[in-house]
């Protein structure tokens, strides 16, 4: 068995040739008749015009691939372009999104900074509970039932505002928060605290220092004042410390014709 | 002398016409050229030694062409024409190349 190349190369003249030869010498002729035969003259003919037409046909497919190809990188040109545009703008929002992202940060802590501030105003003003040391006043009329031992609203007020001397941060009457617009007076026989009636005995609880409040209060002047009018009209007055009490807080009133006036802003160096 | 007169012709006939190939006869057409072409230096080979016959050369052209496109027919149809095709290449080239080198052989005398 020959190798394959072998075969191949050896057998690379069709055996035919030799065949028909050796019949012709054995009949006496020729070995060829060499080449005046006109069907050989056509076959040459034939084939080349099938490697024309093949060769014709490739060139033709070519530039049709050709056009295609040139179509095709035109579209990735502008396929590339519009990808080019899009990632700009990708980036674009990228950033505007960062922007918005630290300023949404820088918003939510003014938002913070705010409530916090809100709720420790609203501490003070009395819209919220607080609770905390403090003294509770207990105060009632006069026990011998006199006419004027009877506590008024200005007693009740200049009490309340010897305690606010005295360092009180929250005070409430009778469980009535005193706020900014809480008034006391006196409607008929009754003190009200803005529009609740209070009766006696009257508890006055103020959150405050402890170690200071009392004296500070019987220093005071409404509280030396208050404790003039105590003296002269022989109230009911009990004063003594308490380490934990809680006071509530009002709901806050909605305001109608105040509004707020905002002060000119300051540069705090925010972005806009 | 003639055959060549004969290839000219056949080439200039193709250049004056350029005939439209049929779409289903396109992909045989370059395998037909290549196995035409194997018969041709085939036939030169037999006619320098001096033992060519038209007979033999017509079958040999035509058997070549017609087997070489079917096989590429065959081969696309199983869905293995791309390495059918190849093979077919490399034995017709081979044929060629040892042809060619006994006809190079014939006119230097080496």
């Amino acid at each position: 068995m020959m190798p394959l190349l072998s075969r191949i190369t050896s057998a690379s003249l069709d055996e035919d040739y030799e065949h028909v030869a050796a019949r012709r010498a054995l009949d006496g002729r020729p070995a060829s008749d060499g080449s005046k035969a006109w069907t050989a003259v056509v076959i040459v003919a034939v084939f080349g015009l099938m490697a024309v037409i093949a060769v014709v046909q490739t060139s033709r497919d070519a530039a049709a691939t050709e056009e295609g190809r040139q179509g095709l990188i035109r579209q990735i040109g502008i396929a590339r372009d519009s990808l080019a545009a899009k990632q700009s703008t990708l980036a674009d929002l990228r950033e505007e999104q960062t922007e918005l992202t630290e300023r949404l940060a820088d918003v939510t802590d003014a938002e913070r900074r705010e409530a916090r501030e809100t709720l420790d105003l609203s501490v003070v003003s009395g819209y919220a509970a607080v609770k905390g040391e403090g003294v509770r006043v207990r105060l009632d009329d006069s026990p011998d039932g006199s006419g004027e031992g009877v506590v008024r609203d200005e007693d009740l007020a200049t009490l309340v505002a010897g305690l606010w001397e005295a360092g009180a941060e929250a005070v409430a009457v009778n469980g009535q928060r005193l706020t900014s617009v809480t008034g006391i007076r006196t409607v008929n026989a009754a003190i009200h605290v803005k529009t609740y009636p209070l009766r006696p005995p009257y508890v006055v609880e103020a959150i405050g220092d402890t170690a200071t409040m009392q004296a500070d209060f019987a220093e005071s002047s409404s509280g030396s004042t208050f404790l003039g009018l105590r003296n002269a009209f022989g109230f009911e007055f009990d004063i003594r410390n308490d380490d934990d009490m809680t006071l509530p807080g009002r709901s806050m009133p909605s305001l109608r014709a105040a509004s707020v006036r905002v002060p000119a802003p300051e540069n705090r160096g925010t972005t806009q | 002398m003639i055959a060549a007169l004969g290839l000219l012709a056949g080439i200039v006939l193709g250049l004056v016409l350029q005939p439209d190939v049929p779409l289903w006869l396109e992909p045989y057409l370059p395998i037909a050229v290549v196995a035409a072409l194997d018969a041709v230096f085939g036939g030169l080979r037999a006619f320098l030694d001096g033992i060519f016959d038209d007979k033999v050369f017509v079958v040999s052209f035509t058997s070549n062409v017609v087997i070489a496109a079917a096989i590429v027919f065959l081969g696309d149809k199983l869905g293995v024409g791309g390495q059918l095709t190849t093979a077919v290449i490399v034995v017709l080239g081979i044929r060629i190349f040892s042809n060619v080198a006994a006809i190079r052989r014939h006119v230097f005398h080496a």
